[in-house]
């Protein structure tokens, strides 16, 4: 698993794939306040982005990424 | 290199091969319905398996390949030689990668040029055949039209959410003739379970200057979202060139809108709408200056409103824009108009209906997802719907103002332009009437309730166009508005392509030559060990003194032989292979060359299923081109000689293949002009070949033969003889290297024939064992002619060489252990006789005096490898049953 869960925040590491984006989602699910820390990530699966989008969750910490950091804040802000 | 990848290899090969037979058998019965439609089958299916791997190229030029197939298929082009030899180059091409792929195991990218002429050249032949006379086709391009100018919407509100520098930013870019495009990215819903990663995809697409992720529907509640249900779409603009996006994304062209932007497109202003549009007297003021001309005076007057106000105004914002395109593009009117008057409304311009009004083309070359399954009228009233309430609005504004004809005309022009487009120029006159109707009164009342009732019963007649509100259609839902006749035809559609697999399953196992090779070495070995028993069977008789248990093992052998021979015979019919694997190539080749030098060919085979072993077969292919080249153009003459001659205009080349007992004979034979025997005999004495003696003594048959003669073909002869000669000695070279024989038969005027002889199998070499200086040897049984025992006396001398008299002829007589060297003398036996062994080789006798003859057996020939391959005078070695090994003399080589 590259997403490493704590109390109320979700640290996702380098490359996140398809199969964690149900995990996320359960986790999300019960935690409507959770942050997630994307510092770490290089690349998430868009399963997880959509997963983030629709559980409306914070970002924490925006990934070192340039280009994933673009992309995300571009899909985020809606 | 991956299984998969390897079964595509050897599958494509298979394909291509068919593929250029039906396209051969196309060319001669253009007709042939189920020909067609198995040649769509074969490459659409090849296409399908090239769609798994990454070589575009490939796919490039195979789509296009069956795009031409696919309109032969549906009448609308006619199967003719010119497109046999596109689509016949096109699977050269794909031949090529191929080979390509499976020698570096990729496919470089330094083909898509040649790709992409290929694919083009196609493309070009299928659309002058049809032209502009394909009306559905006329159709499809309309859709595109209206489906365009709604993605154009679409694009233009998504770009409000780019911030303002940024799009002044690509508008001067886009100005400057930079392509800038709009590209929205809808995976399909189900494309998780694809293994596609659309944010991936979209991240890595070429130039993106600026992105945004949308839902494409409201977010569920939280414990109903499906985390693998793609519903996310992708929208970026890029400054990649067209080509680069749609090679981005070439493997989900459908589920990509590419709209390319008109710098003025990027002006969408957007800022604090401060109460309202209150700038009436600014915008009379400017549309007074756009309408004389005056481009200067409207940059002074935007200047001076835009230093009055607020930067943080939709005005301001406005003004910039203006002032940007008035910089840019002092010329377009239309659009610092339509700036101007989006002043009155703060909303921003309608730039797809103007860029529609300019006649400008872009929605042409906007490409959208699936569309031929939109309905065309729904679709053009949709669109005419959002223009309406567009002017619906922009009418419903206050009616005391100096400016309402003005607006009142404009409203009635594009609503006449929009009639006129969905083909109802009539109603062109009732505009006109309310129009005249408004401008007297003054206001915009009747036109407004005569638009006000069209749309009424728009609505009615298309109660779907309520749902072009929202302007946002999804491809789902296009899908599910088409219309039934649609449905119909994708239900019909899969007789190709999927079904193929309905076929019933394969009865051939494709195993590889190497499992086999395996599988005849072990039953080499099985025999061998087999022998063995027959010795050990003497043992216990001779050593042991044991004759019963002597006995059963003779029986237990003969059980054991029986199954070994049995075994043999197996594996031997499992390396068979019918003549038609190389046959098969032969009608392109009679085709191509025919073609080249201007005769009419056809070409008989006959005796395609006789069987052979599959080295003997595959070591046939290059002597029987080179037998075929040569007739064709040595042999066979032009038509107009032909007829001259009194033979058909057309030549004819058979090639028969047939076998008898052990042997195979295939047998090349045309009706061209033959060879002469006096030319080759001149020919061959200039060369000296033969002596002058010969030139008279020599029959025309054996003159003919000659052309096999080492040092015959020259490229002088090749150019003065009437017929063969072009490497002849090659090909006896390539068939003798299989054991097997030519001869020529030739008569001036009426034709050639060659004849090629060769064994069945090479597996099982029959060979006669000898004694020579205390070892043995085995000498292949086809070359020995007798053995004979040959007295002292009765050998002679000639210039210092033994010579005998064997049934009235000179046999000339040489020592084995003189050949090999080995300094001993030949025995003798008891009655003072010498053993001879007499073979024919080189076309005469030749006695080999040895010590002692032996038995004959089947060996299993292994060639020499390594460095023993190097020693001259053996063809090989072999494993004897009691374990010694058995070297094989090669005499040819020995003499």
């Amino acid at each position: 698993m590259t997403i490493t869960f704590k109390k109320n925040m979700a640290l996702f590491g380098e490359g996140v794939t398809v199969e964690e984006a149900e995990t996320l989602l359960q986790w999300l699910q019960t935690r409507p306040k959770a942050k997630l820390d994307l510092t770490q990530c290089t690349h998430l699966h868009t399963s997880n982005l959509q997963v983030m989008l629709g559980a409306k969750a914070t970002v924490a910490a925006w990934p070192g990424d340039k280009n994933l950091k673009l992309w995300l804040q571009a899909a985020i802000k809606h | 290199m991956s299984t998969v990848l390897e079964q595509f290899l050897t599958e494509s090969h298979d394909f291509l091969q068919r593929i250029g037979q039906s396209l051969i058998g196309l060319e001669n019965t253009p007709g042939n319905a189920s020909q067609m439609e198995e040649l769509f089958r074969l490459v659409h299916t090849l296409k399908g398996n090239c769609g798994l791997f990454d070589y575009p190229e490939m796919s490039r030029v195979l789509h296009a390949a069956e795009d031409a197939m696919s309109a032969v298929r549906d009448g609308r082009l006619e199967f003719s030689g010119e497109l046999a030899d596109l689509l016949l180059d096109s699977m050269d091409f794909v031949t090529m990668l191929l080979g390509e792929i499976e020698e570096t195991g990729e496919c470089g990218a330094g083909h898509a040029g040649s790709s992409t002429l290929l694919a083009e050249a196609i493309h070009k032949f299928v659309d002058d055949y049809i032209g502009s006379d394909a009306p559905e086709d006329a159709g499809a391009c309309s859709q595109d039209r209206t489906n365009g100018r709604q993605t154009v919407s679409e694009a233009l509100r998504s770009l409000e959410d780019a911030p303002e520098e940024m799009r002044m930013e690509w508008y001067q870019r886009a100005v400057s003739g930079k392509p800038m495009l709009w590209v929205q990215y809808s995976p399909e819903a189900e494309c998780f379970f694809k293994g596609e990663d659309p944010l991936y995809q979209a991240m890595q697409a070429p130039g993106v200057l600026w992105r945004s992720i949308i839902p494409s529907e409201h977010w569920p509640a939280l414990a109903e979202l499906d985390a693998y249900r793609c519903t996310l779409i992708f929208r970026f603009v890029t400054d990649a060139s067209m080509e680069a996006v749609e090679e981005h994304f070439r493997y989900v062209p459908d589920q990509i809108s590419i709209v390319p932007l008109q710098p003025y497109m990027l002006a969408l202003p957007a800022g604090d709408e401060n109460g309202g549009p209150v700038y009436e007297d600014f915008v009379s003021e400017a549309l007074g200056h756009i309408s004389a001309g005056n481009m200067d005076a409207l940059g002074r007057a935007a200047r001076t409103m835009l230093e009055l106000s607020s930067a943080s105004l939709w005005l301001a914002s406005a003004l910039r824009w203006l002032l940007l395109i008035l910089e840019h593009e002092p010329h377009n009117q239309a659009a610092s108009r339509a700036i101007v008057e989006s002043l009155r409304t703060l909303e921003s311009p309608a730039w797809e209906t103007i860029a529609a009004q300019a006649g400008q083309t872009v929605p042409d070359t906007v490409q959208e997802g699936e569309p031929e399954s939109l309905e065309a009228p729904l679709q053009g009233d949709s669109m005419a719907n959002v223009i309406f309430r567009a002017q619906l609005e922009m009418l419903n504004g206050s009616d005391d103002s100096a400016w309402l004809p003005g607006r009142l005309k404009s409203a009635a022009a594009s609503l006449k332009a929009c009639y006129r487009s969905l083909g109802q120029a009539a109603i062109a006159e009732d505009i006109d009437t309310s129009l005249e109707k408004s401008l007297s009164q003054g206001s915009a009342r009747p036109l407004v309730e005569w638009l006000e009732d069209r749309l009424e019963t728009a609505g009615q007649a298309h109660p779907a166009a309520e749902t072009f509100d929202a302007l946002t259609i999804k491809p789902e839902n296009q899908r599910e508005t088409a219309p039934s006749e649609q449905a119909k035809v994708t239900d019909d559609e899969p007789k190709f392509g999927r079904r193929a697999e309905d076929l019933s399953p394969a009865k051939t196992l494709k195993v590889e030559q190497s499992k086999v090779d395996r599988l005849m070495n072990l039953i080499g070995e099985m025999v061998v060990a087999k022998n063995s028993l027959p010795y050990l069977a003497a043992r216990a008789e001779s050593v042991f003194g044991v004759r019963d248990l002597s006995r059963e093992i003779k029986a237990q052998y003969a059980v054991i032989n029986r199954i070994a021979e049995e075994m043999q015979d197996a594996i031997m019919q499992v390396r068979m292979m019918p003549v038609s694997f190389i046959f098969q190539r032969f009608p392109r080749l009679v085709r191509d060359i025919s073609r080249k030098l201007g005769k009419e060919v056809s070409l008989v085979l006959e005796g395609e299923n006789t069987e052979a072993d599959k080295n003997v077969i595959e070591s046939l292919a290059d002597p029987l081109i080179h037998i075929l080249r040569n007739s064709l153009d040595h042999g066979i003459e032009t038509p107009d000689i032909r007829i001259a001659a009194g033979k058909p205009a057309r030549g004819t080349l058979t090639i028969r293949a047939a076998q008898e007992a052990d042997r195979v004979y295939i047998d090349i034979t045309d009706d061209g002009k033959g060879i002469d025997p006096d030319i080759v005999k001149r020919k061959a004495y200039e060369k000296g070949l033969i002596d002058e003696a010969a030139l008279d003594r020599i029959s025309d048959q054996e003159a003919v033969n000659l052309v096999f003669a080492p040092g015959f073909s020259t490229a002088e002869a090749v150019s003065d003889l009437s017929g063969r000669g072009v490497g002849m000695d090659a090909v006896r070279a390539a068939v003798e290297k299989v054991n097997g024989t030519v001869s020529l038969q030739s008569e001036r005027g009426k034709g050639t024939q060659i004849r090629l002889s060769l064994p069945l199998s090479m597996a099982v070499t029959n060979v006669m064992i000898i004694e020579s200086s205390g070892g043995i040897f085995g000498v292949p049984m086809d070359m020995v002619v007798e053995t004979v025992r040959i007295r002292e006396d009765r050998i002679n001398r000639i210039k210092n060489r033994q010579v005998a008299v064997l049934r009235g002829q000179i046999v000339p007589l040489r020592s084995l252990n003189d050949l090999l060297d080995t300094g001993k003398p030949q025995l003798r036996n008891d009655d003072g006789e010498l053993a001879t062994l007499v073979i024919r080789a080189n076309g005469e006798n030749i006695g080999i005096v040895v010590d002692d003859f032996r038995e004959v057996v089947d060996i299993i020939l292994k060639p020499m490898n390594g460095i023993m391959a190097g020693i001259p005078g053996y063809s090989g070695s072999a494993l004897l049953g009691d374990g010694s090994v058995l070297m094989v003399l090669d005499p040819k080589e020995l003499l």
